[in-house]
């Protein structure tokens, strides 16, 4: 008998009076030990579908179903008895934000231990010493100060680990795992997925892992349920969803995977780069209380660094959270005040204009953000945001700068009819494209994309990201991509900037960094990509940051030309790679 | 955590300060001073003489000196109103009704706001939930004195279950009591059934229910403990509603406390027992202040533990 | 071109105040809030029009005290004046020092709290210690020290509630211009290069309508409540204008015996400051769901 067995599942909500179907007709099961994927863009009932397996669902929500049964028993039957057995040793979740999934107040010791005393009968101090066993085997190595922690003391890596450890306290037969990664640093998110899967091969458990990301299904199942729109669209081995899939929605979802590369032409003939950082830093000063004594201090978000944007051409920055690449972005855009260094644009520093002096500059270079819901007033219309910059900039009359709005509505894919709305009756994709129309309504040479398709879905992200390119080919735009995700890195720009903790570790044109990368942080980013073939699955290492340290490249001066230093700097290691490295004689 | 503690008490000391100046300086900026020529009708050389004697011909800031320094030895002169006393011996007189009135009010107000908040963010939408949202916004907007005039009306004069007004025996106590209790009791219940709904909301409360934990141990122990934070904040309007309260309290019910003998001070323009009592309450503020303020670093770990690694 | 621009659904364009509107219509208890304020406002304006009688002179001095009747239908006080006039004269004194204190509020709170949010820093700092220090002065004990002091009066009145009456709308205002100041729409327009000025009235006003009416209207009972109070203690508005608060307080000398003479201004002023309180928490509850409860 399956572990699981959900059929003609179904789930409405109530509002405003009448009710709305999240999830229609789901079936599916899941046999010990097995492992399935559900995958899907947000609002594809996928988390619904399995929040309903173990009733956690809100009490607006109204469920039904033909069968809807865990580990043997009747789910829709339960007693609190029942409930309170299925949830946590039948089925243990793991959820997406590590931060928000643990009580504030208690010490990740105690949370794990009360988990462990309410399914058994044990002492408190039997289950501290378990929880700190589970930590171990979730590879936290100071288990023992870890119990001690409250949450807000841990990193999100350290915390996803720690609930990995809390689901796994009461040996579940079921591993439930919603989107474990999403809210983590790429290189983070690999770990997590490969610990994953060892701890479900060691306590023998099936799990299903819900997710937006192909990647994480090609590396972590056996089967795959593809949803959209409530219903299940396909299923399968996911060797035959990836190789023959059949529905249209998957092949969409496929083909975000494996977009395909064009280099922008370029522009031969340009003299200057149209946007050229040199030594660009920011520091900030930190004031740190001990006691009653403040400690002055200063923290180095970016150091000196330098990026060239060519004409035409679109660089990407890429790094974690942390890495200072939206701050190197900000202050390209004179938004956030360099430290040190200088912006030139066109050949002309920017970094010392006054305000009216910046003007004729801020026509010429653009930004779009990552949060379009933030991105966009919500007191105005489109056309009114559109037609913003014209406005500020008094360009035309009032009749033409609607009109010019409208077109743009228009060029970035929107129907002219959506002229009067407002942003919150946009989806996050639409809402984008309305922030990209009034990024580029007034034809600048430099536009600075911040993590523009990171909140978006596979298949939305995809026509962001061509909406982009065909944009950059027609304006002859030069993009500064900013980013944490090497997969869009790969299918938009022609080369990469990788930073890391403030400084630029590694340069190159996009395809010799995917082929030759030189600096083991880079290397770390590549192999935490995940597979776009379940084939392709396989172990990987992890560095912590000591050993990225540690494992600096060395070169000596005949092979780089550069004077030999015992600090690290960036030395050319052929035409236009350049890596952070130290250099011996 | 020391230090937090430390630096909130400075910073409060200096908020007590400025009002004690500020509120020093209005009680001399009145025309005519305390011996006002119209009020008490004094020869030249008496008035001087009595400047002298109260200090008051020096500058404003050795006599604002002087008094803080009296204050500091609980020395805060004597009453206009009643010279046979200290002001010091007045209010330890004068306090004892309002403690045990206003003290019961809270300690029954309070809880019953608490239970009744939290019984309605978990019915929210029920019957339970109405009421205490009536409860609640009736308590907060209608004046002590409405409420006490209602309860005089219907119990004393209409019901004559109970005595409208007056002090010692204790059955008279059980009105007042009940005008006290209502501010507690609406305040705690507005914000304690807000403060429930937002905790059952976060993310950690669906993920205790798929750990498997009894829906008991959720609401009382993690429910309750996070709610408790934003509770604390709560703990200094209430203390303000109550302390205002007592002057309608007192006065609908002719209690002779604290807030009578402020109303009596304006009335008679009893200067001394004014600053006196204003002093007094704003330091009770400052000290509630302070209080909510430790309260909370307690409760809330980022505080009290401190940033992360 | 006009014809080319395809008719738009105009009954799907929803603007943002669209669904406060919404919201607001489906709190019974707002609604019904608000339409006694209005009610209540209309009877202040047209008070001579509705009210049968002086409220101030002293016509009836036989029938002093009368109990309510088909031409006194709220009785007659113990100075031989006609009651309903002059509980319908009171909500004038109620009313206007509401609004007129709730405006100087505004006044006095939007540009601090637009200073404070949008600068921060020092400025923010030396406004927020202000505000502590109006935090830890009970308001009704300082008014009433200020009321005596200025012996009372309409002016002084207004004067203290807007004093105490401006830290709301202040902190209100402070917040909304302080995450909005965040957003990346204001990047946006600076990035565009806008002058800070060009942010504050195109962006930043427009976004904090919502809190700037939200401190408004519940300014608007508090104030009312501490006229009420200082006027029930004597320092209010000196006789013989008819407020509630004094009435309420010659109310409780004769409420064993005329129980008229308590009721009336009592509920008058409880039905006033409730259905204001209701109809400024419903607003708020529409038009910033964040601020629920608070």
């Amino acid at each position: 008998m399956p572990l699981v067995e959900i059929e003609g599942l179904r789930v409405s909500f109530r509002q405003y009076g009448g009710t709305v179907d999240a999830v229609r007709h789901v079936s599916f099961s899941v046999n010990e030990g097995e492992s399935v994927g559900i995958v899907g863009e947000s609002g594809s009932g996928k988390s619904v579908s399995c929040a309903a397996l173990l009733r956690l669902l809100p009490a607006t929500a109204e469920v039904a179903a033909t069968k809807l049964r865990l580990d043997g028993v009747d789910v829709l039957k339960a007693n609190k008895e029942d409930l309170a057995r299925l949830r946590g040793r039948s089925a243990a979740m793991i959820f997406q934000d590590p931060m928000t999934a643990f009580d504030p107040v208690f010490t990740i010791g105690h949370q794990i231990a009360e988990t462990i005393e309410a399914h058994r009968k044990i002492g408190k101090r039997e289950a501290l010493a378990e929880a700190e066993q589970l930590l171990l085997r979730v590879e936290i190595k100071n288990a023992a100060d870890v119990l001690g922690y409250y949450p807000h003391q841990l990193s999100g890596g350290m915390l996803q680990r720690a609930m990995i450890a809390m689901a796994l306290s009461c040996r579940p037969k079921i591993l439930i795992a919603d989107e474990p990664t999403t809210a983590l640093d790429v290189t983070i998110q690999a770990q997590i997925l490969q610990l994953i899967k060892k701890v479900q091969a060691e306590f023998g458990m099936a799990l299903i892992m819900i997710t937006h990301d192909l990647g994480v299904i090609a590396e972590t199942v056996d089967r795959v349920v593809v949803m959209y729109g409530g219903e299940i669209m396909e299923e399968g081995p996911v060797t035959d969803i990836f190789e023959a899939p059949k529905h249209t929605y998957t092949k969409a979802l496929l083909a975000s995977l494996h977009s395909r590369f064009e280099p922008s032409k370029g522009d031969p003939d340009a003299v200057a780069p149209a946007l050229e950082l040199r030594g660009l830093a920011k520091s900030y000063h930190t004031r740190r209380r001990s006691g009653f004594r403040v400690i002055q201090g200063e923290f180095q978000a970016v150091q000196a660094v330098d990026v060239v944007l060519p004409r035409n051409r679109i660089v990407a920055i890429v790094g974690e959270s942390g890495s200072g690449k939206t701050t190197t972005g900000l202050m390209a855009m004179r938004l956030t005040e360099p430290s040190k260094g200088q912006i030139l644009v066109d050949g002309t520093d920017i970094s010392a204009l006054d305000a009216a002096a910046l003007i004729p500059f801020r026509k010429r270079m653009q930004i779009v953000f990552q949060d379009s819901y933030s991105a966009l007033d919500p007191m105005m219309t489109l056309t009114q945001i559109i037609a913003e910059p014209l406005h500020i900039h008094g360009m035309g009359t009032q009749r033409e700068q609607r009109e010019k709005a409208l077109k743009w509505l228009e060029r970035v894919g929107l129907n002219r009819s959506f002229a009067g709305r407002y942003p919150h009756e946009l989806s996050g994709g639409q809402r984008q494209r309305v922030a990209i129309a009034r990024a580029l309504i007034l034809e600048p040479t430099v536009l600075v994309a911040d993590e523009p398709t990171s909140a978006l879905d596979v298949t939305v992200k995809a026509q962001i990201i061509n909406l982009l390119k065909d944009l950059q080919a027609e304006l002859g735009l030069s993009i500064l991509f900013i980013s944490h995700d090497l997969s869009t890195v790969k299918s938009l720009t022609d080369s990469v900037v990788v930073m890391y903790r403030g400084r630029v570790v590694e340069e190159a044109p996009t395809e010799r960094l995917f082929a030759d990368p030189r600096h083991p942080y880079t290397r770390a980013l590549l192999d935490a990509i995940p597979a776009t073939n379940p084939r392709e699955k396989r172990l990987r290492t992890f560095l912590s940051s000591e050993e990225i340290g540690a494992r600096t490249p060395r070169y000596t001066v005949i092979q780089t030309g550069s004077a030999p230093s015992a600090h690290p700097q960036l030395v050319t290691v052929a035409p236009g790679h350049r890596v952070e490295a130290i250099v011996t004689t | 955590m020391l230090a937090h503690i430390l630096r909130r008490i400075l910073s409060v000391a200096f908020t007590f300060i400025v009002v004690s100046i500020i509120i020093f300086l209005m009680m001399h900026s009145v025309p005519g001073g305390p011996f006002d020529a119209n009020d008490m009708p004094v020869s030249e050389a008496v008035r001087a003489r009595m400047m002298a004697q109260w200090g008051l011909d020096q500058p404003l800031h050795v006599q604002y000196l002087n008094y803080m320094w009296g204050v500091l030895h609980l020395d805060f002169g004597v009453p206009f109103q009643s010279p046979g006393e200290t002001v010091v011996q007045l209010i330890s007189r004068a306090w004892v009704p309002s403690l045990i009135l206003g003290g019961s009010g809270v300690l029954i107000g309070a809880p019953l706001g608490i239970l009744l908040g939290m019984a309605a963010a978990l019915n929210r939408n029920s019957w339970i939930d109405y009421v205490a949202s009536t409860v609640a916004t009736l308590g907060l907007t209608i004046p002590v004195f409405v409420t006490s005039m209602l309860l005089i009306l219907i119990f004393a004069v209409w019901l004559n279950w109970l005595p409208a007004s007056g002090w010692p025996q204790p059955n008279r106590w059980i009105l007042p009591i009940a005008c006290y209790a209502a501010i507690p009791l609406a305040t705690y219940a507005r914000y304690t059934r807000s403060a429930v709904l937002d905790t059952l909301n976060r993310p950690f409360v669906t993920v205790l229910r798929a750990k498997g934990l009894s829906e008991r141990r959720i609401i009382f122990q993690h429910v309750m403990r996070n709610s408790a934070i934003p509770l604390v904040t709560v703990f200094l309007p209430m203390f303000i509603g109550t302390a205002t309260g007592s002057i309608f309290v007192e006065a609908m019910f002719r209690v002779p406390g604290l807030g009578a003998y402020f109303v009596s001070s304006i009335e008679v323009r009893d200067y001394t027992l004014q600053m006196a009592l204003m002093l007094l309450i704003t330091f009770m503020y400052c000290l509630a202040y302070l209080l909510s303020d430790i309260a909370y670093a307690l409760l809330n770990p980022r505080i009290r533990v401190g940033g992360a690694e | 071109m006009t014809n080319l621009t395809a008719p738009a659904p105009i009954a799907r364009i929803r603007s943002p105040l669209w669904f406060a509107w919404r919201r607001f219509l489906s709190n019974k208890a707002a609604v019904v809030g608000g339409a006694t304020l209005a009610v209540l406002i209309l009877m202040a304006i047209f008070a001579p029009i509705i009210t049968p009688y002086n409220p101030e002179a002293q016509s009836f001095l036989t029938e002093a005290l009368a109990f309510p009747s088909a031409q006194h239908w709220f009785g007659v006080d113990n100075l031989g004046r006609d009651f309903y006039s002059r509980i319908v004269y009171g909500s004038r004194v109620s009313l206007t020092i509401g609004f007129t204190a709730a405006l100087f509020s505004l006044l006095v709170g939007i540009p601090l709290g637009a200073l404070a949010g949008y600068f921060g820093g020092r400025t923010d700092w030396v406004i927020m210690r202000i505000i502590e220090i109006f935090s830890v002065v009970p308001p009704l004990l300082a008014a009433l020290l200020l009321g005596a002091i200025t012996r009372g009066g309409y002016g002084t009145i207004v004067f203290i509630a807007a004093l105490f009456g401006w830290v709301q709308v202040c902190l209100l205002v402070r917040a909304q211009v302080k995450s909005f100041r965040e957003k990346e729409f204001v990047r946006a327009a600076q990035a565009l290069g806008a002058s800070p000025w060009y942010i504050i009235r195109r962006h930043l006003i427009p976004n904090s309508i919502s809190p700037i009416i939200i401190g408004f209207v519940l300014a608007i009972p508090l104030a009312m409540m501490l006229e009420a109070s200082l006027s029930f203690l004597g320092v209010g508005v000196p006789p013989p204008t008819p407020t509630w608060g004094q009435m309420i307080n010659e109310g409780i000398d004769f409420m064993f015996f005329y129980w008229h003479l308590a009721v009336f201004p009592t509920a008058a002023l409880a039905i006033t400051v409730l259905a204001t309180s209701l109809f400024g928490d419903g607003l708020r509850d529409a038009l910033d769901p964040t601020l629920k409860g608070r």
